[in-house]
């Protein structure tokens, strides 16, 4: 059930600005038809929480399509006009360069980068914030980000690493396959990140775009010799979090307001 | 032709010389330099870099059971065509703590070698259960942590690995001079429990010991890593078990139901459907039919709920 906490009214009203095959309209009856309370402060937190969830499953697609690689952390490549190649693996952020322009020539540059299924969610992420954030708001608030995995996350993207209890399967949620008996040589198959698409598919980087049964052949492919253990979908979901990323937004369009012209 | 060990030449000429020493020799003495890479004081490091010389000229056969081995753990982990050798367990244990102990000294020198120690570091924990192997691997994370490089599947595999004295071996360093050791060992062991363990547990090695002591039975590994989360719970504590424990610890010897129908009580507790009354008549019905003489007519409705005190202790 969606509970509007500073407004009264009846949840149909937004439902109807939305065209019924739209994936926004889905999230939207998917939680007000559950048991669970979603609550809000009002109409325009849940529809930024909507916006948001739609635009990450685009970006999914949008990476999915740009091409970028597959890569061990070892292996991990970066456009270094936009990027620092850290020891670890990791990509940093060079100074003097704009965040929005770093993410987004990955996308239009896909090939000439490679990293490992995490922190292609990563990746995935900041692109939906930018769909949502004006360019000059997303570049003061990630003004200095590093891509590797779930360390290094942004603060103002920290909720993002940790993986809960759910109680419903929301489009653009964050899931994980495991994969328990994973071969030695191949420890990047012991799991796969991925993001629900919300029509019985998952975006995962180094896999693509399939439905469960897929992703967990494609996970038990990679099993040691002789193991019956299959992988698996978690019962856990991760997401941003999209309260503190609609009070950015608010802070700073009131921030804007207030500027004289 | 040189004189110096293929391993006296990289170690004071560098890997470029060791190569271009040792593909000369190939090339002029095949036989000299079959005995050059069969020495035994070769490192498993010298040998890897010569790894592309021996595939080029094909002397894989000629080799010693050792490097044979040690050739065949390398083209496992990448895909490469692999040498016919039999061998037993503890002459692989053999070759794979000779390849990790070469990482004490050359961790970084290539990506393809720290990948090949990652590999063999699991092998060893997982597969072979060594505990000398767990040692080496924590201290090489701390290694690659102080150098910001790569140990997330290091990190795995010790934490997969289930053997409990990890925690001990990682906490050792909680008492480190050098802040970056300290912080990540804290960092690890409240990572290590699902968060079940204060700040004041791992402000120190003793003050970590009182909280090992007092959790470890109860522990159990997930498997879980870095790839799933930022602070994956590499173990969980079974609070259940734990408190059915410390229960029973409370309840005088008298009173406390046979042995063998101890785990029968915690699943019996465990699967009730959400009516703890309908689990303690069952067990007080197994209780009766097993020892009449101990049985009594049931009157505790949770013994978890009214722990407060030993007084307060009610009998099953």
């Amino acid at each position: 059930m969606i509970q509007l906490l500073q407004q009264s009214g009846d949840i149909s009203s937004i439902l109807n600005e939305y065209p019924q095959e739209s994936m926004e309209f889905k999230i939207i009856d998917k939680m007000n038809k559950s048991e669970k309370k979603y609550r809000f402060q009002n109409k325009e937190h849940l529809k930024f929480e909507v916006d948001l969830r739609d635009e990450i499953i685009k970006s999914s697609v949008a990476l999915f399509k740009s091409h970028m690689d597959f890569a061990v952390f070892r292996k991990t490549r970066g456009n270094p006009q936009y990027w620092e190649r850290l020891g670890n693996g990791g990509l940093k952020l060079k100074n003097g360069v704009k965040a929005s322009e770093a993410i987004s020539d990955i996308f239009s540059n896909g090939r000439m980068y490679a990293t490992e299924c995490a922190t292609a969610m990563v990746i995935v992420y900041y692109m939906a914030i930018l769909q949502v954030f004006p360019q000059e708001l997303f570049d003061k608030v990630f003004d200095n980000i590093t891509l590797m995995n779930w360390h290094y996350l942004d603060r103002n993207i920290s909720e993002a690493g940790m993986l809960n209890e759910k109680s419903d399967e929301l489009p653009g949620d964050r899931r994980y396959f495991k994969n328990p008996d994973v071969d030695l040589t191949t420890p990047e198959w012991q799991g796969e990140n991925v993001i629900d698409l919300g029509n019985g598919t998952f975006y995962g980087h180094g896999i693509g775009i399939h439905n469960s049964q897929t992703i967990i052949n494609a996970l038990n492919e990679n099993r040691k010799e002789g193991s019956t253990t299959s992988a698996y979908l978690m019962e856990y979901a991760g997401n941003l979090d999209y309260k503190k990323l609609f009070k950015i937004l608010i802070d700073y369009n009131q921030e804007d307001a207030e500027i004289p012209a | 032709m040189n004189s110096l060990s293929l391993e006296e030449t990289r170690k004071n000429f560098g890997a470029e010389k060791l190569h271009k020493s040792f593909e000369y020799s190939l090339k002029t003495n095949r036989n000299f330099a079959i005995n050059q890479v069969n020495d035994k004081s070769l490192s498993f490091s010298t040998f890897f870099l010569i790894i592309p010389l021996i595939e080029k000229y094909n002397i894989a056969n000629m080799l010693n059971i050792k490097n044979k081995i040690a050739l065949k753990t390398y083209s496992q982990l990448f895909g490469k065509k692999q040498v016919f050798i039999e061998f037993d367990k503890e002459k692989e244990i053999s070759v794979l703590k000779w390849i990790i102990e070469s990482a004490s000294y050359d961790d970084g020198i290539d990506d393809d070698y720290d990948r090949l120690i990652d590999y063999a570091t699991a092998k060893l924990i997982d597969e072979y259960h060594d505990d000398e192997a767990l040692n080496s691997a924590i201290n090489l994370s701390f290694l690659r942590n102080s150098k910001g490089e790569y140990n997330h599947d290091l990190l795995w595999a010790i934490f997969k690995s289930g053997n409990p004295e990890i925690f001990k071996l990682i906490a050792k360093h909680l008492n480190s001079m050098n802040n970056k050791e300290a912080d990540f060992s804290k960092d690890l062991l409240i990572n290590a429990t699902n968060g079940e363990i204060t700040e004041n547990d791992v402000s120190s090695f003793e003050n970590y010991l009182v909280w090992i002591d007092e959790n470890q039975p109860y522990m159990y590994s997930t498997g879980d890593g870095y790839n799933m989360s930022s602070s994956p719970d590499f173990y969980k504590i079974d609070s259940a078990l734990k408190n059915y424990e410390k229960h029973k610890a409370q309840i005088p010897e008298s009173k406390k139901p046979p042995k063998e129908i101890d785990k029968n009580y915690i699943d019996e507790f465990l699967n009730a459907d959400k009516s703890i009354d309908s689990s303690i008549h069952n067990y007080s019905d197994l209780m009766f039919k097993t020892d009449k003489s101990k049985w009594k007519e049931p009157k505790v409705i949770n013994p978890y709920k009214n722990i407060k005190s030993e007084n307060q202790i009610k009998e099953v």
